[in-house]
Formats: C-alpha cells, sequence, structure tokens
C-alpha cells in the first residue's frame, strides 16, 4: 500500500529494524520513528489543524506501533500501518472536540494561537501575506465544518495523494462510502471558498 | 448526487474524474461527454478552483524539532520499560509486608478482617471511576447518530 509515494526505507530494511526491535534493540525503533515522523506529523497536523494536537496523535501512533510490533506478520508496511493509526486517532480526537463545542459551544481552537500561522515569507509583499494569510483562516474554518470522517478522507486524498482504495483500507470503510464523504467534503468546501478558489 | 439536467454525469463522477480515480474507459467517456457539455466543464473548473484553494500548507519542522519529537518518543518507550520491574516488585513487597501484619493486628474485628465487604465497595468504586469513560461513549453514539442525520438535515 501507499507504494505510489517515496517510501522513508525499502521494505526489506524495514523488515530488518522490526526484527532487531522485536529482539530487544529499542535504538533501531528510534531510527524507524527518526524516518516515519516527518509524514507522520504532517498528516496529523492536516488532519487536526493544531500542531501541538498533531504532535500528541503522532506519539501515540508510535507507541502503539511499538506495542503491536511483536504481532506483525508483514500484512502492511509500517508506513500503512502508521496512517491508519494516525488517521484513526485524528478521527477520535476530532469527534471529541466536535462533541465538546456542541455541548460547551466553545471555540478556543479557532482563535489558538498557532506559531505556523505566524511564519512570514519573507519574498512576499504585505497584500500577499495578508491574503494568504485570510486563506489559511478561511480554509481552517472550512474544514472545521466537515465532519471528521469526511476531513480524514478529505486529507487523505487531496494532501497525502492517497488513492481512494488505500483510503478504504486505511479507514476501514467501503471505497463507496469513502467516494460520497469525499464528494461531501469537497461541495461543502466548495460553498465555504467560493470566493476565494474565484480570486486564485 | 445531483444530476443535471442535460446530461447523465453525476458531480461525484466529475470529482472522481478530477482525481483520475476513474478507470480508463470512463475516464475516456467523460473527457468525450466534457467536450460537447458546458455545464460539466463550468463544474469541473468549480471544483478546480475550489480545490485550488484548499491546497495543503507545509508545515514547519525543523531538525531541532524532529530530535526533541524522537527524544520524547525515545524516553516515553524507556519509561514504559524500565518502571514494570519495580512496580512488580513493589506490589510484591506491599503484598508481602501485609500478609506480615495482618495477623498481628488483633484490634481489627474478625468480621470486618474477614468479610468481603471492603472488596465489594472498592469494585463499587471502580466503576464510579469509568462512568465518565462511559458517559463519554454515550456522547460519541450520540454524535455518531447526529452525524449520520446530517444529510437529511
Amino acid at each position: 500500500m501507499l507504494q505510489e509515494y517515496p517510501l522513508p526505507m525499502d521494505i526489506r530494511t524495514e523488515q530488518i529494524m522490526v526484527q532487531q526491535v522485536v529482539s530487544g534493540n529499542t535504538n533501531e525503533f528510534g531510527a524507524i520513528v527518526d524516518a516515519h515522523s516527518p509524514r507522520v506529523i504532517r498528516l496529523a497536523w492536516r488532519m487536526v489543524g493544531s500542531r501541538e494536537d498533531a504532535e500528541e496523535i503522532a506519539q501515540e501512533a508510535f507507541l502503539r506501533l511499538y506495542r503491536a510490533l511483536p504481532e506483525m506478520r508483514g500484512e502492511c508496511t509500517l508506513s500503512t500501518w502508521l496512517y491508519q493509526a494516525v488517521s484513526r486517532l485524528a478521527i477520535d480526537f476530532l469527534r471529541r472536540e466536535q462533541l465538546r463545542r456542541k455541548i460547551f459551544w466553545f471555540r478556543n481552537r479557532d482563535e489558538a494561537y498557532d506559531p505556523v500561522e505566524q511564519v512570514a515569507d519573507p519574498a512576499a509583499s504585505p497584500r500577499e501575506l495578508l491574503l494568504a494569510s485570510e486563506r489559511r483562516k478561511r480554509l481552517r474554518s472550512a474544514l472545521q465544518q466537515l465532519s471528521p470522517r469526511q476531513r480524514a478522507v478529505f486529507v487523505l486524498r487531496h494532501d497525502e495523494g492517497v488513492p481512494l482504495k488505500e483510503i478504504a483500507a486505511i479507514l476501514g470503510m467501503k471505497e463507496g462510502t469513502v467516494k460520497v464523504h469525499l464528494h461531501r467534503a469537497v461541495a461543502t468546501l466548495g460553498k465555504e471558498l467560493a470566493d476565494l478558489g474565484v480570486r486564485q | 448526487m445531483t444530476k443535471h439536467e442535460r446530461c447523465e454525469i453525476d458531480e461525484q463522477e466529475l470529482l472522481l474524474y478530477h482525481y483520475r480515480e476513474l478507470d480508463e474507459q470512463e475516464q475516456g467517456r467523460i473527457t468525450s461527454h466534457l467536450e460537447a457539455c458546458a455545464r460539466c466543464r463550468r463544474k469541473i473548473d468549480e471544483f478546480a478552483a475550489t480545490l485550488s484553494a484548499a491546497a495543503p500548507d507545509e508545515m514547519e519542522w525543523s531538525g531541532a524539532d524532529q530530535r526533541r519529537f524522537c527524544a520524547r518518543i525515545d524516553e516515553r518507550i524507556n519509561r514504559r520499560r524500565q518502571p514494570a520491574g519495580l512496580w512488580i516488585g513493589g506490589v510484591a513487597a506491599a503484598m508481602l509486608m501485609v500478609a506480615l501484619l495482618l495477623p498481628w493486628r488483633s484490634d481489627i474485628p474478625e468480621q470486618l478482617s474477614t468479610s468481603p465487604q471492603p472488596l465489594k465497595m472498592m469494585a463499587e468504586l471502580e466503576i464510579f471511576e469509568h462512568l465518565d469513560f462511559l458517559q463519554a461513549i454515550d456522547l460519541l453514539e450520540i454524535l455518531d447518530l447526529l452525524d449520520d442525520l446530517e444529510p437529511i438535515g
């Protein structure tokens, strides 16, 4: 799975490293984390929108992987396993967040300071910076209108470029359901971002 | 799914076409259709505009971030591995102490020391501890239901 995308390491190397971790060499697990973490954290960040929460989710995914390694029989690559774990953890996280918002009517995440948002492109003009900042805000707010599953499907397909068949395997859904989620996600984003899209 | 008035191609198919998720034959059929159908061409342009506005940002992730993240995982794994032996040793020592000291405590009423009542109370307390968790599950189920009801308003 995920063969279309450059895997952080070849499958044979990965298998050897897994064997070494299982036989007690934790340094090898450090090497696995090092190779996979940039992609895993980026995926979590795109799904939940906050860097702090993304790091928590990624950490939890790696700890689960560590516990699961002795039971793994090579059914899938570590990349697929991690994508699956992060996607499911992110969906649970988004559900809890949505629930909290529905119950307590609270929007602290919307206004939360995210250092990544403050990073300015030194080559951009003030107008470009303003437009980029507005686009990010609008996009973040639009993504919050999606259900957790719609958001996960959209991020995996649109941002990560994972084919729908693989998304179905990652999220444990039927391919038809994934297509419906993707269509609804794009329709919602279309309504929310209509004027931004026209301006592009 | 919204069917267009004058053609059989629905929006979902057009979106799959945009993402090149249709098989070769279907992809070709829609390409030919687009030459003749202005409405579908407009829809494809709308998708392209929306999706370009939704282009993902790149997250800043430095070498220092990477080292800090890896160190934290390493620390959590080691924390998980090391104290296991200490915990088991500690619990075993505590149980041994209780077993050794209890017979000397003549002031403990016989009924209390032998009755299963405290154990029962402990079990009930544990149930209370899990109530929050059970409520959260209920709420998640409600949320699922809300999600499912979303399409019908």
